[in-house]
């Protein structure tokens, strides 16, 4: 269903968008984020655009900062099944992904939840399949949370368990949901390689993100699959004006919606001591977050990679506008549709992807532009489709059903 | 449950009937062109127009065919809109922490319309008093309410989204489950959907049910049945074949003409042995045809529905109370 060098295309549907204080802008309504016409407004946006589906994360716990709800952000995703749930009945054509964790779903509930929303959907359902990490353990249970290998073996029984489930039920219009994997781990890529169909991956340069895409077909060819059947949709945010200049200007304006509170709020997300009343232009307390790290080792993974990009001698200030500058994006660009076009067509016949999940900066009014402004342009290069050829999510990514 | 002083009651000396529709319980409904969905869709608009104050999603259908209960339910979503959407959920599979966002995520976003028909599931025989059963009610109640109902305040000046001073842990370390919250979604519009729980044999004590459901087949069963409730409604499963399809049930049951159910729904209604009926269709397209067409109407006529079309959320339209949140101070967070 899809010619060679066509893109496919995913919105990342995260409440009022990928921008952390997208929330805040003057035409963002949080108010209309726990009601469905929202959600249903964007994927039928989604629908006019053609794009492939439109997909929800899952979490399993709250984001907080300091033992608390990070209150100055947008809370996450409502559960995800309840609104592809939704949509399937409120949506003719568009793809419905969703994230629903191995750890903490029991494979019965999984199966029957995506197998009910592919039938209910005419066969436009597909499943990110996620890990769940430390801590969301503290919800589930009174034992230790999962070490990884156990968590990936798991991860691998579950998966194995809901297909079967899904084999011995009535077929849907499209065999069985999509699946869907994200994570580069050594891990990630035997299990992508083994299950995945449609892999969002993360990388900033096109060298890598081309070398992700050669290994990951390679180790799935090795495994009896065609290089066709794994798609790779890194995440892109485009940040789009009518002129570079517009856009350059649009940055900043979202930018400048990260008002103090949020950037104490993500620094005590990030470091997880209080930043609430430090003065910004005090030297970053690197000493004291260290202490606290050896205390719970478990946790110092990301939290290590943040503090190794912490400068010596630096004020809370300086390494602030260092973390809000980073685009909230995987790749990004900021620039006109022809612009925006060009990088994409650029990853596409570089080799870097099959497609892109689009991290819209806000939502709904960025993505609109998207589908108004830049979408016309990859359809007239050729690059993306003018209508949909099929029905189903398989159709749209141009997948086989499952032997 | 309600009294007839209630604006949306009937016109008679009787308080209206709560009256449900399993949309899949005896047979699901036969696809039409549109397929599946569109089947299921049409069946719920139609139960909307005709007055029914819910339709209940999983009931009694057998497993194999079974279309995921809280998925189907949440698909009538946008297809209704004063309707009450059930799920029939098995407590067994399921966390306490996921089952608790995904109820609250559907009320939020059907507009406080939802109702949980809670039972601990077949697969559960290590459970025989029913304790994880209770915990497992417990913990997701408790979690509902760890967002205080006004901590929502979008302060876009101040850059507050959410009071996190309204928000709190529940540090639950019960005998079956360890939760400490809070939960990653706000508390639903209704407080709490529906609970709705079988009562009788076999079933857990409905203590937090705020709509029982009896599988009674005769007014006496029925009376015994309401005798161990504390006041909460309770509606009798009642199977109904009005086109003629075959009907084997071991519930109450109705097969033929629909002067006759009328006749049957009053005579209990009035003798006090239900305040309503959980309708299972044999065939659900066609035995709604006539429902709506004659069996609500009649009924309507005879003061035993309500006659102002339905609004607000589902427990205001079944006169049902709101849950005050546990963790609120008295007299704040609880509207009068």
């Amino acid at each position: 269903m899809s010619g060679a060098g066509e893109l496919h295309l995913a919105l990342w549907l995260l409440t009022s968008g990928h921008h952390i204080a997208s929330w805040r802008h003057p035409r963002s309504d949080p108010a209309a984020l726990t009601g469905i016409d929202h959600y249903v407004q964007v994927a039928r946006l989604a629908e006019r655009g053609k794009l492939d589906m439109v997909f929800f994360e899952d979490t399993l716990a709250p984001r907080e900062r300091n033992g608390g709800v990070f209150g100055e952000v947008s809370f996450n995703s409502l559960d995800p099944l309840i609104q592809i749930a939704a949509l399937a009945a409120a949506t003719e054509r568009i793809g419905l992904a969703a994230s629903f964790s191995t750890t903490y779903h029991s494979p019965e509930v999984l199966a029957a939840k995506f197998a009910a929303i592919d039938r209910l959907s005419g066969g436009r359902a597909g499943w990110n399949m996620v890990t769940s990490g430390a801590a969301a353990g503290r919800n589930f249970g009174s034992g230790e949370h999962p070490e990884h290998a156990a968590r990936y073996a798991n991860a691998h029984e579950v998966v194995h368990a809901v297909r079967a489930k899904w084999a011995a039920g009535p077929p849907s219009p499209q065999g069985q949901p999509v699946l869907i994997q994200a994570g580069m781990s050594e891990w990630g890529l035997d299990f992508a390689s083994s299950f995945g169909e449609a892999i969002f991956s993360a990388f900033g340069a096109l060298e890598a993100g081309r070398a992700f895409r050669s290994d990951l077909r390679e180790r799935a060819v090795a495994k009896g699959r065609s290089a066709e059947s794994i798609k790779v949709l890194p995440g892109f945010m485009p940040i789009i004006g009518s002129t570079e200049r517009e856009a350059k200007a649009k940055a900043d304006e979202y930018r400048a919606l990260i008002h103090p509170a949020i950037v104490r709020g993500m620094l005590g997300e990030r470091f997880n001591i209080d930043f609430t009343d430090r003065p910004l232009d005090a030297p970053f307390p690197l000493d004291e977050i260290k202490a606290t790290l050896e205390d719970r080792p478990n946790i110092g993974g990301p939290r290590a990679r943040f503090l190794a990009d912490v400068r010596e001698g630096e004020t809370i200030a300086a390494y602030a506008e260092r973390m809000t500058a980073k685009p909230t994006g995987h790749l990004s660009k900021v620039g006109s549709p022809e612009q925006i076009a060009d990088f994409m067509q650029d990853w596409r016949e570089g080799g870097g992807c099959d497609g892109f999940i689009i991290q819209a900066l806000q939502i709904p009014v960025e993505f609109e532009l998207f589908v108004d402004e830049v979408i016309p342009v990859l359809q007239k290069r050729g690059l993306f489709r003018r209508d949909y050829a099929g029905t189903t999510l398989r159709d749209h990514l141009g997948l086989d059903e499952p032997v | 449950m309600q009294s007839s002083t209630d604006p949306g009651a009937g016109d008679g000396d009787h308080a209206p009937l709560l009256l449900g529709l399993a949309l899949d319980a005896l047979a699901a409904p036969a696809s039409s062109s549109g397929g599946e969905r569109d089947a299921y869709l049409a069946l719920a608009r139609k139960a909307e127009a005709a007055g029914f104050d819910l339709v209940l999603a999983g009931y009694a259908a057998a497993p194999a065919e079974r279309l995921d209960a809280l998925s189907l339910a949440a698909a009538m979503t946008t297809a209704t809109r004063t309707l009450g959407l059930c799920a029939v959920v098995e407590t067994a599979g399921w966390a306490p922490y996921n089952l608790a966002r995904a109820f609250a995520s559907f009320d939020l976003l059907a507009g406080g319309r939802t109702g949980w028909f809670a039972v601990p599931g077949q697969d559960e025989p290590a459970d025989p008093g029913f304790e994880r059963f209770a915990e497992h009610l417990e913990v997701v109640f408790a979690l509902f309410d760890s967002w205080d109902d006004d901590a929502l305040v979008f302060d876009k000046a101040a850059a507050v989204f959410a009071d996190r001073d309204r928000t709190r842990r529940i540090r639950h370390h019960g005998r079956f489950f360890t939760v400490d919250g809070p939960l990653n979604a706000p508390r639903p519009p209704q407080g709490r959907p529906v609970i709705l729980q079988h009562v009788g044999d076999g079933a857990p004590k409905a203590a937090l049910a705020d709509v029982a459901v009896s599988r009674a087949a005769t007014p006496e069963a029925a009376a015994a049945a309401r005798a161990g409730l504390n006041g909460a409604p309770m509606i009798v499963d009642l199977a109904v074949s009005l086109a003629g399809a075959p009907l084997e049930t071991d519930r109450l049951a109705w097969r033929g003409p629909a002067a006759g159910l009328v006749a049957l729904i009053e005579a209990w209604a009035r003798s006090g042995a239900a305040d309503g009926f959980n309708i299972l269709p044999a065939s659900p397209a066609a035995d709604l045809e006539v429902l709506a067409a004659e069996v609500l109407p009649a009924l309507k006529a005879r003061g035993l529905m309500r006659s102002a079309p339905a609004s607000g959320d589902l427990r205001t339209r079944l006169g049902l109370p709101r849950p005050a949140n546990r963790y609120a101070p008295v007299g704040e967070g609880v509207p009068a």
